[in-house]
């Protein structure tokens, strides 16, 4: 399963979900689900979110049997 | 209220109102006389057909005053396309894949059983035929919906 910690860099980077959602060209929704793991975003988004947080992709996402 | 998520509610009521405009129609006569053709209409068909084309008339209002609301999400109520379908961002093209894939599954055994189903040496009348389409079409929106709904929050 992917894991990932859009919601903590979002806190840190004082970004709503609906600024990272327009920054990245999604909804608000898209935002929550993917912080709640229950939506997995394309490499483009991904790339994307990393992009606007300001952290390297697998600082971001892992999957749950990786170490960190 | 985003119209975009009742759509398919908003297709199921339209069904249940075929259903009666179905129902009436079928029980309508058309007759010869004198060189004229009598068509009577059971009265259930006229008020479903009134009752269809003030609803199709509201649809098309709300469709409008949400066009107005968000110009960059608009609605085409008559389009190919079912208006359904939402494809605002990659999770919702991933939403309309899951809900359509499910209702494809759905079709593919619904239609083959139904065609069983009118081999049986019963007396299906014209109406009865009407009613197993629209029920599948029924069945076939709150697939979608339900579907799509575990995507909103």
């Amino acid at each position: 399963m992917l894991k990932n910690r859009v919601k903590e860099l979002r806190a840190r980077n004082n970004f709503t979900q609906s600024d990272l959602g327009k920054l990245v060209g999604v909804t608000r929704q898209t935002i929550a689900f993917i912080e709640k793991g229950e939506f997995s975003p394309s490499i483009t988004l991904a790339l994307k979110l990393s992009k606007e947080l300001k952290e390297p992709l697998e600082q971001i996402f892992w999957l749950e049997e990786d170490i960190k | 209220m985003n119209i975009r998520t009742i759509y398919p509610i908003l297709n199921i009521l339209s069904c249940v109102i075929l259903i009666f405009l179905g129902w009436g129609f079928t029980r309508s006569s058309a007759t010869i006389k004198e060189n004229f053709l009598e068509y009577s209409i059971h009265p259930v068909g006229i008020i479903a057909w009134f009752v269809l084309v003030i609803f199709v008339l509201t649809v098309v209002f709300f469709a409008n005053k949400h066009n107005k609301k968000y110009p960059d999400k608009k609605i085409k109520v008559f389009t190919i396309n079912p208006p359904e379908y939402n494809e605002e961002d990659e999770m919702y093209q991933y939403a309309t894949m899951k809900a359509t894939k499910k209702v494809y599954t759905f079709l593919t055994w619904a239609l083959p059983m139904i065609l069983a189903l009118l081999l049986l040496p019963l007396p299906f009348s014209k109406f009865s035929i009407f009613f197993i389409i629209a029920c599948i079409i029924i069945i076939q929106n709150f697939i979608f919906f339900f579907e799509m709904n575990k995507f909103k929050e």
